[in-house]
């Protein structure tokens, strides 16, 4: 039986790498597995047109080779990745003033939400 | 550049790009974008809120240990109050108001995704959102 004072035994560190180890490992197999699984019956050709029309989009939208920050947004410095941030009194701006054409204020727009509201919607919207 | 970066990069990379300038466009008109996910759903005709849950299912998060699950209900009281919505007998319906208001959301909308497309084909376009239907469809997705 292990005890601490085994000097031969492994450590529960080794067991703790042993187990991220594998972790990480089972984790690479599955995202592999899954990658593969999404590929199915999609030719190479029309595969590499969706990646480089997904990295024209990502230009257009501002994204630069340069930009120091991963696909998700997690940079490594200020001044990347802007989070939504609601209820700042915002919501006045062009298009729904008055003037626009209703000109009743507050109540032509429903932006009275709570401090800290988020929105983590992704990308498409549910066309019709 | 020299190894080419895999599709997940790219998925998530304009996702998290459309979804920013997305709620910086919407929320200088007051409105976050799963609000105007709703008003577009409702432009169909009127909804309960389980049919809205349905059709905009991909985009709530689920239950957490802290929260429970989202649903379009979270997001539809400003709507009503405002009155651009109403709650009728058939479900949520869009009154005149909010018919207007989602009008001219939809021309910043429109603008917005023509700048996206910018210098992309129609073809490539389609095929690409053809691409990616198939690989959400292939990794079990039923909507």
């Amino acid at each position: 039986m292990n005890t601490p004072n085994d000097t031969t035994a492994p450590r529960p560190s080794h067991w703790l790498r042993a187990i991220e180890f594998r972790k990480h490992q089972l984790g690479r197999e599955y995202r592999d597995t899954l990658n593969d699984k999404a590929r199915e019956g999609i030719s190479d050709e029309d595969y590499a047109t969706t990646m480089a029309t997904l990295e024209k989009m990502a230009l257009n939208l501002g994204w630069s080779e340069d930009d120091n920050v991963g696909p998700g947004g997690r940079g490594f410095g200020p001044g990347f990745g802007r989070g939504p941030k609601r209820g700042f009194g915002r919501g006045f701006g062009p298009g729904f003033g008055p003037g626009f054409g209703h000109g009743h204020g507050h109540h032509d727009h429903p932006h009275h939400r709570p401090e800290n509201a988020q929105d983590s919607s992704p990308a498409a919207e549910p066309e019709a | 550049m020299d190894t080419p970066r895999p599709i997940g990069f790219w998925l998530k990379l304009v996702d998290r790009l459309i979804d920013e300038q997305f709620a910086s466009t919407l929320e200088e008109h007051g409105v976050t974008r799963r609000q105007w996910q709703l008003l577009n759903v409702l432009t169909q005709g009127p909804a309960t809120v389980e049919q809205l849950d349905a059709a905009v299912a991909p985009f709530l998060s689920g239950a957490t240990d802290d929260d429970p699950a989202e649903t379009s209900a979270d997001h539809l009281a400003e709507l009503l109050d405002s009155a651009w919505l109403e709650d009728t007998a058939q479900g949520y319906a869009l009154t005149d108001r909010g018919r207007g208001a989602f009008e001219r959301l939809e021309l910043v909308v429109a603008a917005q995704r023509t700048q996206v497309a910018e210098g992309i084909t129609a073809d490539q376009y389609g095929q690409a959102v053809a691409v990616l239907e198939r690989m959400a469809r292939n990794l079990g997705y039923a909507g």
